[in-house]
Parts: C-alpha cells; structure tokens; sequence
C-alpha cells in the first residue's frame, strides 16, 4: 500500500463509504483513510466540508480487523420496505446484514441520575414506563422476527425503577430466551435488598456499570460521587449470587486511569462474569455536549488494557466479534481459575474461536468445542506448551469434575465463572456513524411492535422522534 | 436369595452401592456399607433399610488404610455375623485428559482404588478361608475391556480388577471361594453423572440395547453371582453393558 496525496494530505485511502454530518446531520460521502499510523473515518458535507474522527489507533490493526471473516446471518425476517437509503427505512430492511442476536428493551426513560456521559435520549418532564401488555407483545415480536436469541438486555432509562420490573422479567423467561440482562447503574439496587432477591430467583443476570474508583471522577461523569453506591450494588450482587458483567465508559483524558483497577476488579470477584468496556459516545442529552472530545477506537481500548494489566492481557487476546462489524466489537475470553488468568487465544486460534461465535455473543459448550479444547490441551502439552495454562485447566477441570456429583447446571455456572469475557464496545455517535457498521449491527431495539432498528440507528436518528423518550425543545 | 447372609458392600452411597444395598435387603441379607464423605446420603441409607426391619451398618471407612478396613471388618463380624458375601465396589474417578493426568493423579487413583480392592479382599477371604465359604464379585467396568471415552488411569484401574478377579479366584479355589467380577457399561447416576450429551449419544450408538442401565440392572447381576444360584460361576467377568 503506498501513501499519495489526497486534498492536499498525505494519505491512504483506504475506501468509501457513507457517513455523518455532525452539523446537519445529513448522510454523507466518506471515506475511510491512514494518516500515518492512524486510521480515520473522513466524511464530505456540502455544506459544512471535510469532518474526520479517529476509528483506529494503528492501521496495522485495522487492517487485521477487517481480514476478520463476517460471520451471523442476514435478518430472518425482512420488515420494512427499502426507501431513501439508510437508516431511514430501519426495521431492517434488505440492505441490512444482520440478523438480531441482542434485543435492547428500553422499558422506562426514568433515570436517578443525570450522567453527563449520557448518550441517549431520556426526557425528565414526563415519566414512560413500559406497560406489562406491551413488553409481552414486544417480546413476542422479537421472537417471531428473529427467532430465538442468546441474550435480551432490559434497559431505560434506569430498568430497576420501573415499578413492575420482576412482572416484566417473568414475561421475558421463556425457552426462545437464553439469558435475560438488566443494565442498572446500582442506585436503587444497593437501596433495595428485596429487588436484588427477586432479580436472583427470576435468574437474570446485571450490567452494573462501573467507571471509576475516582469519586472527582464520578462527579464529573455522574454528575455526583456514587462510587460507593456502585461498590456496595455490587455486594448486594454478590450477596444474593447474581451474576454480573460490569459495564465501564471509557473516557480518553478522563477515566484512563480507572482502566486497571475495574479490569482487576472484573477478574478477581467470582460473580463477575465479564467486563464490557464501552469508549465515550459524544451524542445524546449527556454525551452531545461533553468534553474533551477523543475518540477512543476498539484496538486503543485493547492497547490500553495490555498496558493496564502489564501484558496479562495482550491486544493479541482479542478478536473482533464475527457477527458485528470489527469497529464495533472486540472480545476476548480469559480462563481464569485460583488466581491464574489466562487468554484463549493461548489455547485455541483466533479462527477456532470465531466459528462457535457466529451467532452471537456467548461461547456456548458444545460437543465441537469441547473436542477442540481437548486437542488444543494435547497440541499445548506435546509441543510443550506453557506449564501455567496447563495447570490453570487442570484447575479449570478439577472444579467442573469433582469427585462428588454436581448437577448440569452447577457444571455450567462454574463454567461461566471459570471463562470470564472482556468486550470492547464502540458505539458511534454523529463523527463515527458509518454505513458498513449501521448495516452490521445485531443489537436492535424493537419498535411499536414493527421495527427492529439497530441499536446506534436508533439511538442518533430514531429515539429523538419518539415522544416516550424525548420531546425537541 | 440372600436371606440370613451378611453382605458386606464398600463404597454404599453411589447410584450402583445404594441399589446394591437395597436390593440385598430386600432379599433377605444383613448389609454392611462403607462409604467415604457422604454422611447424609450414608444415613438417609442407613435408616430407610433399618425402617424396612433390616440389620444394617454404615461406615465411613479409609479405604487405602489397612488397620481401619481390619476393625470394620471385624465389627461387621461381630454385630452381623460372619461376612459371606464380599461386594468390591468402591471407586473413584477424576475426569482428565491423558495430558493433565499427573502423577500425583495417578498414584491417587490408583490407590484409592486398588489398594482398597486389595486390603477388603484380604481382610474378609482371611475368614471365608477359615470357614471354606464365602464369594466376592469386584465391580469392574467395560471402560477396561472396551475402547470407551474414560480417563486412562480409570481404565487402568478397571482394567486390573478383572486379573485381580481371575488370580483370587484361582488363589480361593481350594476354599471353595467363588470370586468374579461384573463390568458394566454406562449407568445412569453413575460415573455416567460426568457424560456429556455427546457421549452418552455415542455409547447409544454402539449400545445393542441403545441406552445405559440403571443400577438396579447391575445390581441384580450382582447378588445373583453372589447367590447360591450361581455355584458354577468363577473366575468370570460378566459384562452388563447392553451389548457393546
């Protein structure tokens, strides 16, 4: 690939695409190009010229992300018709690339803070709570759409203050279901031991999220200091066994910091199954308006991380999500047991990993996989692999086979805390917002019972519109 | 078939030495039991056959400890009377690939399991010898005669009770002591809790009968060996597998 000059840059380019206006919002030409080592999404308003927003940290690592085979499947079913181009026939239409794998139920815009970092779009004046009739038709649209899905994510708003949330969840436990997530910013959780009971028993798993250790941190984010609130929501978790992924914005010149401590925290508490960390998005009622303004790419995110955890988990660990676009996604799997952790991808190839990820988000067991990981420990042990990840999967072993019988379901649960999982996850806001991964997108929020809109679609085009959730002052 | 015998039975709270126990009271026997961590299981065991009007003790009991297999053999003796049957049926497995068996694994294994086969065995034939009476039958597997997915130290193991079975028998003949050895296949609450749904297919596969057994299955081979019924068999392994 050699360098030339474009509009009078020395650039690489690297292709086109369409893009965002961040002025006018209108959809326009762009292109993705590499300055130096940098990747950047360039777009070309008519009217308020050349915008660029940093996509990736080195290009090098662009570049391996899209070798990355696409994976999922295209939409079961096709729900509106084609018209004036994306997003503005979302639903999907025919031009979208991907099936939904993660439903994302806003059932409230009722929300106890005001976070400064917000990136959605809830209105204070008027309080929505999602009705127990229309969350059932809302599920049972998803179902009949996409099929059965691994995962569903309840949200607000703050889900944990609609009054009939365990009403709601009852609904949503049901065979086409895997795994039901609550994302919940732990106020009302660390208040309220009885909500936590219920949540455990209806078997529903928390995204507690979690930025900082840092209460001046906090303030400047949250807009107060909550850190001991989310500290003590995530004692109540683990006080009534529910498991958890903690969810971390990260914020470029803000929150860096924090970055070691919470991966530390994600790896030493058991009932912390995976951590998601979540760049800074500069759209929504919060986030529009927050500064400084820096970018953060998945493979900075995963840079950062190598250098938090001083090499424990390398950039190397992670591989973008087959079934959403490479932008958007990274993931790695850690095998952690007694204190050890190790990456997957010590054991099992990146390529390997990705075909039991195809549909999805969770590394499911199965018969295939797990005759793969019984080859890649004799690969490992013949060709005298490292005696540590050895001895951490004789640990791993030991404690899914003990001598005393343990149930199917026992077995699974100590799986899950054995293999815990750290995604990258790059929301785009107006600078990021691009064609290729609108298209791409598997998280979708239903819509009236008619549309599934890709969760970024919906967030900077369609949620605006919806007088539930925001009113244009 | 078993009234007013003492059947000694080791490792009694699993799926197959639970059925064991039942089934030999209900025919009739007295029923000693040992077992290793398992108190609440030992005594739900323990109580249900007493209800039922049966003599019973339930032991916990060192298997690979000689001196306390001695005294439990000897309170057996006293408080039920002579042991006539022997049932070898305690094992443990650890579920490992080859490449993470260490041998710390292995010399666990197999001493748990064999030294325990050995040290019951001698301990009882010492007084079936004197009396010129007795039978023992070993509970083996075909994880030692087939190619089956097994840990390799568990097919070891499981192997070596059949040459144990042969040898003693041999050994016992001119006592008139019968010893064999009953290998079954997959059983269902047995080692079977650790199969996945790929394997248990797979045995259905290459199973005549196309399912696993269920303890009582093995169970009753067991106890009929054990009975006078079987005066003509020794020295035999007996496969109760549903055809493999």
């Amino acid at each position: 690939m050699s360098c030339c000059q474009i509009g009078g840059d020395e650039q690489t380019f690297l292709s086109a695409t369409k893009g965002m206006c961040r002025e006018c919002r209108e959809i326009v030409d762009a292109r993705y190009v590499a300055r130096g080592e940098r990747v950047f999404l360039e777009r070309h308003c008519p009217s308020h010229g050349k915008q660029t927003a940093l996509v990736a940290r080195r290009l090098s690592s662009y570049l391996e992300m899209m070798r990355t085979p696409p994976g999922g499947q295209p939409p079961r079913r096709v729900l509106t018709e084609r018209q004036g181009g994306c997003p503005t026939s979302c639903g999907p239409c025919s031009f979208h690339g991907q099936n939904c794998h993660l439903p994302v139920f806003s059932i409230t815009n009722a929300c106890d803070l005001r976070c400064p970092i917000c990136f959605t779009y809830n209105r204070t004046d008027q309080t929505f709570f999602m009705s127990e009739e229309a969350f059932v038709e809302q599920i049972d649209f998803v179902i009949d759409a996409a099929g059965p899905v691994d995962l569903v994510n309840i949200t607000g708003g703050e889900p944990t203050l609609h009054p009939e949330l365990p009403r709601l969840l009852r609904h949503a436990r049901r065979p086409e279901i895997g795994r039901i997530t609550v994302n919940t910013n732990g106020l009302n959780l660390a208040r309220n031991p009885g909500l936590a009971r219920e949540l455990a028993d209806l078997g529903v798993y928390l995204i507690l999220s979690f930025d900082t250790f840092n209460p001046r941190t906090s303030q400047a984010i949250h807009g107060r200091d909550i850190v001991e609130a989310k500290l003590s929501a995530l004692e109540t978790a683990e006080r009534y066994g529910i498991p958890t992924t903690l969810l971390m914005v990260l914020i470029k010149s803000v929150n860096e910091a924090d970055l070691a401590p919470v991966v530390e925290l994600a790896l030493s508490r058991d009932i912390v199954r995976s951590l998601t960390i979540q760049t800074m998005t500069y759209t929504g009622q919060g986030g529009g308006e927050f500064l400084p303004r820096a970018h953060l790419p998945v493979d900075e995110v995963e840079e950062l991380i190598e250098a938090a955890t001083s090499g424990r988990i390398p950039r190397a660990a992670f591989m973008p999500l087959p079934s959403a676009h490479p932008l958007c996604y990274g993931v790695a799997y850690l095998m952690s047991h007694g204190g050890a952790t190790h990456c997957l991808t010590e054991l099992l190839d990146k390529s390997t990993i990705g075909q039991y990820l195809q549909e999805g988000y969770l590394l499911r067991p199965s018969d295939e996989l797990e005759i793969e990981l019984k080859q890649a420990i004799d690969r490992l042990w013949s060709e005298g692999g490292d005696p540590e990840v050895l001895s951490t999967l004789k640990s791993m072993m030991t404690d899914l086979f003990p001598a005393q019988p343990i149930t199917v379901a026992e077995r699974q649960r100590r799986a899950e805390k054995q293999l815990k999982t750290i995604y990258v996850h790059a929301h785009m806001d107006e600078d990021t917002w691009e064609l290729g991964r609108a298209v791409r997108c598997p998280d979708q929020v239903p819509v009236d019972g008619k549309q599934l809109i890709g969760a970024c679609n919906y967030n900077l085009f369609y949620r605006m519109r919806d007088e539930r959730f925001w009113v244009t002052r | 078939m078993l009234k007013e015998k003492t059947v000694l039975i080791t490792g009694g709270t699993g799926a197959i030495g639970s059925a064991l126990c039942r089934i030999a009271a209900e025919q009739g026997a007295s029923v000693a039991f040992t077992y290793h961590r398992n108190r609440e299981t030992a005594d739900e065991l323990q109580g249900e056959l007493e209800r039922r009007g049966g003599r019973v003790i339930g032991r916990s009991v060192e298997a690979t400890d000689g001196a306390e297999v001695t005294a439990f053999v000897e309170q057996v003796t006293a408080e039920l009377g002579s042991i006539d049957v022997l049932v070898n049926n305690l094992g443990v497995t650890q579920v490992m690939p080859f490449a993470l068996i260490e041998e710390e694994d292995w010399d666990q294994l197999i001493e748990t399991n064999l030294k325990g086969l050995f040290l019951f065995s001698k301990a009882v034939v010492r007084t079936m010898a004197r009396r010129k009476s007795g039978v023992i039958v070993n509970i083996g597997s075909v994880a030692g005669h087939r190619i089956i997915e097994v840990p390799v130290h568990y097919a070891t193991v499981k192997s070596a009770v059949a040459g144990f079975t042969t040898s003693l028998a041999g050994e016992m003949k001119r006592y008139g002591v019968r010893v064999n050895a009953v290998a079954p296949g997959l059983i269902d609450g047995g080692i079977g809790h650790n199969v996945s749904a790929r394997q248990l297919e797979e045995y259905n596969r290459f199973c005549a009968l196309g399912r696993p057994g269920t303890p009582e299955e093995v169970a009753h081979l067991v106890l009929f060996l054990a009975s006078d019924k079987a005066s003509y068999i020794n020295g035999q392994v007996i496969f109760t597998d549903g055809g493999i």
